[in-house]
């Protein structure tokens, strides 16, 4: 193999070495006019060996390189006396002349007899070259040639397709990593174009991936440039790399995050392209990038990106970058929703129809919507009704983003207005065949019924009771799906216009056999306090209350009861003396299982023959125990189906024969409204079959125990629309004891209340406005009774003083300006 | 109606009336106040009765000793909302005011800035009704606790990587 030196040149390489081995070059991106250069560069290498050849050829537009064509194509090379030589002068005798012209005509006609001899491919049919040669054994010196200069062509084709990155290290990549560095832009930009192009060929980019110097290089260049053109080229370059695992950890460990993230800045779309799939690339394959890209300040430029650009890929790509980058780290969250986040996605959901970049955009809105900071920004923005949009749409997975999405957000969209779309496409969904999306529909159906009247209308109105139903039966013992079913069911049989016909309907579509037994195991306790809050809805409609008994409901609900109550009696005796042990099981108190069973059966206890039942099962003592819960819900509910109860005379009988008049006098004194009225309430129809005159003391007693601590009533729960749970609007700063001057505006009658009551012990006294301001009548409450004993009560003992005083009153008649 | 023993069950049609108290002025238009500093509101009418009182003393012959509106001063919200002369305060704010002394039922007055009462007026026709029922025409209704939504948003959804 001869040494020649072959710069056909793609570039401005100035020295290509001169070691004498053929270098590698990338001529498949040469244009092919340019042979005829390559061929005359060869023809004149024959002629030099060891030439070391600069050349400088470009194969570009000659305004780009800053050598001109065929600068140094030296045309006297070729001697015509020499060739004369070989030939020798036997034969015939040309003269000068003669001799002359056919010199003329086989130089003319060299270059052809070098192209034949090698490339005879190129040569076109039936075409006469006249030879040099004189004596067919002596070949000429292009023909002695032609065999060598094939197999060069060879080995050159060869090395064109060859795979060899070694030689390609030692070679080009030092030269190019120097004029990558090198100080003109020109240069640098020449430098990062031939990079470029040697990128796309597997081998010659296994060579730069091997070159930590060059990707620095290449980074460098890309960071420091003014020209955009470079950028895009080193860009490039690196984007061709990202596709191999040497190439990400080239660049990452080269510091190429950040440089690529300031690319995200860039005006050139096409800068803009190669970046993000770089980066995308980084962030799915390389270990230790997102944390690089976070601190780089990624995350704010990805954001900003959604706005600017319209292309529905590049939108994808960018989205799943965010995606993530966020999934697991809760300040990439909080950046993400400071940089307008939630707004921005929102909007793409709106918007575009590209189903990878709704998928995509979907799993970034269900990754930020674990976050309690992004979850209100993201339903202000609009979020639940921008997923809603797409729960039809055919790809099961973008389907089931948005559920999930919708479900994390669902808490907080309670308040939220134009939600009917979403909810009649829920209660479609609750149909599906697949699990999981009949899931999440429960779920969010639940949440957003919860205290928000309007959605309740709007699911009774397109037909959820009946789809709830069915779900609820067709899900079998899968608590996973029957319990928000339930939760959403009880939601939509209370406190709504239609609240009375959803009552109706849940009885209509068959669903309280199935009710009542899911209060049988395997249920666990969330959902038996579900379904039993459920039945006490139920149970407001008069038609259920004889099919809730006939399918068993009221021993069940009796013997849940009575298990929860021992459990919490079990734990007051363990922790006695202590603060009382609150107990969860699977995440529920019992002390709730005891307030929701007690208040079912309250409004059960409003039909007679359930009230029967209830007797028969033997709870009035345990509801008379219950009276002394320290829980005022508990009380409430346990004084309010004694008040059931003692409608009839039999109910009235056994509850006093228990002893409940003592704890209910006691409740009497209640802060809450509740308990305290439904307390008279029960004394009251106890005391149906007592004399008159005992009646009207007790209403006295009633009346003026209740209304001793008139400063801080409230309404009481008929008046007002309560969106809040009962407890809420019962936190009264009420204090028993120092409430006597806000009672009397003046502040005069303050020491009164006290000193009256020596003879009776304090405590149960105190706040009772026995005696009336203005008669002076009621003497000294001496014989008062002692309603802080338990016990039952004499009122026989009564003081006739402190009746009322018909007939006694001296004072006239007056009224008062108010 | 007329003639209700106090503490007896009652049951009988009301006419509900919501008043608004406005701020109590003097003649130069100088805000009135409490001893506490508190702005006081005046209704514009006068109550008499009660159960510590005579209603045979009652000048208007009053038949039992509930609290009746003895005078609708002019141009007052009492004017204005509907009360009516003679009218019996069954409840203001959902206190029963069958059964209260003459200065529990001014104290209850004078407490809220808006009262909504029930009042009963000779004229409206008497209740028919089935016995054994809640006799109190207070009606009392625990409303069930509906408790918080459920948080969902600590269930982390599943995530696969794609690679």
């Amino acid at each position: 193999m001869s040494s020649y030196q072959l710069n056909a040149g793609s570039g401005p390489t100035r020295a290509m070495g001169s070691s004498g081995e053929p270098s590698y070059m990338d001529l498949s991106n040469m244009p092919v006019d340019n042979k005829q250069q390559q061929t005359m560069m060869w023809q004149q290498n024959q002629y030099m060996s060891d030439s070391g050849i600069h050349s400088g050829q470009t194969t570009q537009a000659p305004s780009i390189s800053s050598k001109s064509h065929g600068d140094e194509i030296d045309d006297g090379d070729m001697d015509p006396s020499k060739m004369m030589f070989d030939w020798g002068l036997g034969g015939d005798a040309y003269n000068q002349e003669q001799v002359d012209e056919i010199n003329q005509q086989l130089n003319q006609t060299r270059s052809q007899r070098v192209r034949a001899a090698m490339f005879p491919e190129t040569m076109p049919e039936g075409v006469q070259i006249p030879s040099t040669q004189i004596q067919p054994d002596q070949p000429t010196a292009v023909q002695r040639l032609s065999e060598p200069s094939q197999m060069l062509k060879h080995a050159v084709v060869n090395l064109i397709n060859y795979q060899d990155d070694a030689d390609l290290a030692t070679r080009a990549i030092p030269e190019l990593i120097k004029l990558l560095n090198d100080e003109d832009q020109v240069v640098v930009y020449q430098a990062a174009m031939m990079v470029h192009q040697l990128s796309k060929k597997e081998a010659s980019r296994h060579a730069i991936m091997n070159s930590p110097q060059m990707i620095s290089a290449l980074i460098r260049a890309m960071a420091n440039t003014d020209d955009i053109e470079t950028t895009r080229c080193a860009a490039g370059t690196l984007h061709n790399l990202s596709h191999h695992r040497q190439g990400l950890l080239a660049i990452f460990k080269s510091g190429g995050i950040p440089a690529l993230v300031k690319l995200l800045s860039s005006p050139l779309e096409s800068v803009l392209f190669y970046a993000i799939t770089t980066l995308h690339n980084l962030l799915l394959h390389q270990e230790g990038s997102k944390m690089a890209v976070r601190l780089a300040g990624g995350l704010q430029k990805m954001v900003a990106l959604l706005q600017r650009n319209n292309n529905v890929k590049f939108l994808a790509i960018t989205t799943d970058c965010l995606q993530i980058l966020a999934y697991g780290n809760q300040e990439s969250k909080l950046i993400i929703l400071a940089s307008g986040g939630p707004g921005e996605l929102v909007r793409i959901m709106k918007s575009y129809t590209y189903e990878k970049l709704l998928w995509t955009t979907s799993r970034v809105l269900k990754v930020l919507s674990v976050c309690s900071s992004n979850k209100p920004a993201i339903v202000e923005a609009g979020g639940m009704q921008a997923l809603a949009m797409h729960l039809g749409h055919q790809s099961q997975r973008l389907v089931q983003n948005c559920l999930w999405s919708l479900r994390n957000l669902s808490d907080a969209a309670t308040k939220m207005e134009q939600m009917d779309n979403l909810l009649m496409m829920l209660v479609q969904l609750l149909s599906s065949n697949d699990i999981n999306v009949v899931t999440c529909a429960a779920g969010i159906l639940s949440n957003l019924t919860c205290n928000n009247q309007r959605n309740k209308v709007m699911v009774c109105q397109v037909g959820g009771i009946e789809a709830l139903v069915r779900t609820i039966m067709q899900a079998g013992d899968r608590e996973d799906i029957t319990e928000p079913a339930v939760c959403a069911l009880r939601h939509l049989t209370s406190r709504h216009m239609e609240a009375e016909m959803a009552q109706n309907a849940v009885r209509l579509h068959y669903g309280l056999p199935v009710l009542v037994k899911l209060l049988h195991p395997p249920s666990r306790w969330p959902l038996i306090k579900a379904v039993v809050g459920l039945i006490r809805n139920l149970a407001l409609c008069p038609s259920n209350h004889a099919p809730l008994r006939e399918h068993g409901a009221l021993p069940r609900i009796v013997q849940l009861l009575i298990r929860a109550h021992q459990d919490t009696q079990r734990r007051a005796s363990i922790s006695s003396g202590g603060p009382p042990l609150s107990g969860y099981v699977d995440g529920v108190r019992m002390e709730e299982i005891v307030e929701g069973t007690v208040g079912a059966l309250h409004i059960l206890a409003r039909e007679a023959h359930n009230r029967a039942v209830i007797r028969g099962l033997n709870c009035i003592p345990l509801f008379v125990q219950l009276l002394y819960s320290p829980i005022e819900n508990i009380q409430r509910v346990a004084a309010g189906v004694l008040c059931e109860l003692a409608a009839d005379k039999e109910g009235a009988e056994m509850i006093e024969q228990e002893g409940a008049t003592a704890p209910l006098t006691e409740l009497l004194h209640s802060r809450n409204e509740g308990v305290a009225t439904y307390a008279a309430a029960v004394l009251f129809r106890m005391s149906e079959d007592k004399p008159q005159d005992y009646k009207k003391r007790l209403s006295m007693e009633l009346t003026s125990s209740l209304y001793r601590g008139d400063t801080n009533w409230t309404d009481p729960p008929g008046f007002d629309d309560m969106a809040m749970p009962l407890e809420d609007s019962r936190d009264h700063m009420y204090n028993p004891h120092g409430s006597q001057s806000n009672m009397y505006g003046g502040g005069h009658h303050v020491g009164r209340g006290l000193t009256g009551y020596e003879q009776v012990p304090i405590d149960s006294m105190q706040g009772l406005d026995i005696g009336s301001q203005h008669s002076s009548n009621y003497g000294p409450m001496d014989n008062l009774p002692d309603l802080a004993n338990p016990g039952d009560i004499n009122f026989d003992n009564l003081d006739p003083a402190l009746g009322p005083p018909t007939g006694d009153n001296p004072n006239l008649w007056y009224d008062t300006d108010v | 109606m007329a003639g209700h023993t106090a503490g007896e069950p009652l049951e009988c049609y009301s006419i509900p009336i919501v008043l608004e108290k406005e701020p109590d002025i003097d003649q130069h238009g100088n805000p009135i106040r409490e001893p506490d500093g508190k702005q006081r509101y005046r209704c514009g009418f006068r109550i008499g009765g009660g159960i510590d009182q005579d209603p045979s003393q009652s000048p208007q012959g009053y038949s039992d000793k509930g609290v009746y509106v003895t005078y609708i001063h002019d141009n007052s919200p009492a004017s204005r909302c509907g009360l009516q002369l003679h009218d019996k305060i069954l409840q203001v704010n959902g206190k029963d005011f069958t059964l209260v002394t003459h200065k529990q039922a001014v104290e209850s007055i004078r407490k809220k800035p808006v009262l909504k009462m029930l009042v009963y007026r000779k004229g409206v026709p008497s209740l028919q009704k089935p016995p054994n029922t809640m006799v109190s025409h207070t009606q009392f209704q625990a409303y069930p606790h509906h408790g918080q939504p459920q948080q969902y948003s600590t269930q982390q959804p599943q995530y696969q990587p794609q690679y």
